[in-house]
């Protein structure tokens, strides 16, 4: 392809330009924000300045920023965790052959590609204090009276994160189950002369082959699970009292709610800053194997 | 006999599918009910009288019907956006062997992990000042701003897997660069272009954040937003939300239904490259 010289850049340049212009760019300009002083009223008037690092002494200082630190590590911990365990357990299930398979799978992938939008709103269905999950555990006399799952401030975060695991259920389901097709069933085959079964055969066999794709499946729903935005924003909008917020929704909060664009860029910087540091923490992991 | 026993682990998969689907499924059970049946206690797990459907369904099509012709708007913007850059950049990454590579590819390995409010703030103020708020061409923009990184990457990998011999021995025969793009590794790549687009489609018709922030004007509001803004205006009538949500679901559901083969090789393909 050499021969063909400068003109193979014309293929790769207008996604570059445009990733850059639309993405990149933005990225830059964010953290520039993040030290300025950006309001709807400075920008009217024109008056941003640079404030050094007041937004970010302003967030530390915050204690609804604190809150939405705490919340965030809870929410991410206990949706990776259970996701990964049950999508686990789907793909061990899944991996025997049986009729309907393809069927079924298909829709268990339906969470993933439905519209946030649509789930979220059911989802707020379910939790509202006269929703669907308070009056089924009524009606089975399991709860005396009503759980204010999305009112109380908190247990709105524990809600939303039951919310988000179902929402990731596909995604760590489908990555298990295609590695494990992976998997070569003579090592089942001998393992079973040997006399291993069930939970033994999972742990001693299945989990260090899968090791790699396990991680992967752990370092890519840390990624989304720390990105999450939408869920939260369309079930509780940060409430009740700025009590459920995670990082994205009060960076959005803080801009788009306050006009404090100069805060709210400096929250989400923050937040990129922890991404990196768990991506690159769980690469290590990766590499070293 | 053996069938038989094998039809036990279907019984058996359908109890983590219910609980998956349940949500889903209580959609459209409430898209059949009056807002007095949906809140009734005991709940109503089986529509009583499936009938109401009819009144739903119609009333929410009369509030929804403008709002569907800006969804496909947007979602053939974004579409296109994404079929005329992304396999182009594909083309170049998986066979050109260009100087910039690392760096080209850490572009896009990097917006992969960023989150929407890394960018969403400084691009709202841009399209402020270059008036693009309250366009589509900026909601467009923005949602793609993601989504062509993400299926440059998807569909890197596959051209990867290209038998070489193929495009040396066109451009022996004197091929345009252009030429062998159009006429060998379009072609070739039909099965991933056809994931693109329906990842480019879902991306499209679901997203929610660039619509909720660069739209002010509701006559500009895809569905999505449409709906949300549903339970404010309507007060509590989730009848009418739970069919309008129903409907807006439909498209998704089929290209599910129908894509999730391609969708899922589309997906792992992208997730365990190294």
């Amino acid at each position: 392809m050499d021969r063909f010289g400068p003109k193979r850049y014309g293929f790769i340049l207008p996604a570059i330009i445009f990733t850059v212009l639309f993405a990149i760019y933005p990225l830059i300009y964010n953290v520039v924000f993040s030290f300025q002083d950006v309001t709807a009223i400075s920008l009217i008037q024109k008056t941003s300045q640079f404030i050094g690092f007041k937004n970010y002494i302003d967030t530390l200082n915050d204690p609804i920023f604190r809150r939405t630190v705490l919340n965030t590590l809870i929410f991410t911990v206990l949706s990776i965790l259970f996701q990964f365990i049950i999508g686990f357990l789907i793909a061990l299930l899944f991996n025997k052959e049986f009729p309907l398979r393809d069927f079924m799978i298909s829709l268990i992938m339906l969470p993933w590609f439905i519209p946030i939008l649509v789930s979220g709103t059911v989802f707020k269905l379910f939790f509202m204090d006269m929703g669907l999950i308070n009056r089924f555990l009524l009606s089975l006399k399991l709860i005396p009276k009503i759980v204010p799952w999305i009112t109380d401030a908190n247990m709105a975060i524990y809600s939303l994160t039951i919310a988000n695991i179902w929402l990731g259920i596909p995604f760590n389901f489908i990555l298990l189950y295609t590695g494990l097709k992976g998997v070569p069933v003579e090592l089942y085959e001998s393992a079973e002369i040997d006399g291993a079964i069930g939970l033994k055969k999972t742990l001693y066999i299945t989990v260090p082959i899968l090791k790699p794709i396990i991680i992967t499946t752990l370092l890519l729903g840390a990624i989304f699970t720390i990105k999450v935005f939408d869920l939260v924003w369309i079930i509780t909008g940060g409430g009740p009292g700025n009590s459920s917020h995670l990082f994205s929704t009060y960076s959005y909060q803080l801009a788009f709610g306050n006009y404090n664009f100069g805060l709210g860029a400096a929250v989400s910087v923050i937040m990129i800053l922890i991404i990196i540091v768990v991506v690159s923490i769980l690469n290590l992991i990766k590499v070293e194997d | 006999m053996r069938q038989k026993s094998m039809w036990k682990w279907t019984l058996v998969a359908l109890i983590p599918v219910s609980f998956i689907v349940f949500p889903i499924y209580y959609v459209l059970v409430g898209s059949m009910m009056t807002t007095s049946q949906i809140f009734h206690q005991p709940p109503y797990l089986i529509p009583p009288n499936p009938q109401e459907i009819v009144g739903n369904y119609s009333r929410s099509f009369r509030i929804l019907g403008p709002y569907f012709l800006n969804s496909i708007i947007v979602t053939l913007g974004v579409m296109v956006v994404i079929l005329l850059l992304s396999p182009a950049a594909a083309f170049a990454l998986a066979k050109m062997r260009l100087k910039l590579e690392n760096i080209f590819n850490f572009i896009f390995m990097l917006i992969q992990m960023l989150p929407i409010t890394a960018t969403i703030i400084p691009l709202y103020l841009f399209f402020r000042e270059f008036r693009l708020v309250n366009t589509f061409v900026g909601v467009i923009l923005g949602i793609s701003s993601f989504a062509v990184s993400f299926i440059v990457i998807m569909l890197t990998s596959y051209m990867r897997s290209f038998p070489v011999a193929m495009i040396e021995s066109a451009e022996i025969d004197g091929a345009s660069l252009l030429g062998i793009y159009w006429k060998i590794v379009l072609p070739l790549s039909m099965p991933a272009l056809a994931t693109a687009s329906l990842f480019a489609f879902l991306q499209g018709w679901s997203n929610f954040v660039f619509p909720l922030t660069l739209l002010q004007d509701d006559k500009l509001y895809p569905l999505s937003i449409r709906l949300f803004t549903f339970v404010s205006e309507f007060g509590v009538q989730w009848n009418y939300l739970m069919a309008g949500s129903f409907i807006y679901s439909i498209p998704s559901i089929i290209v599910i239904l129908i894509g999730s083969k391609f969708l899922i090789s589309g997906l792992t393909a992208g997730a365990f490259k190294e």
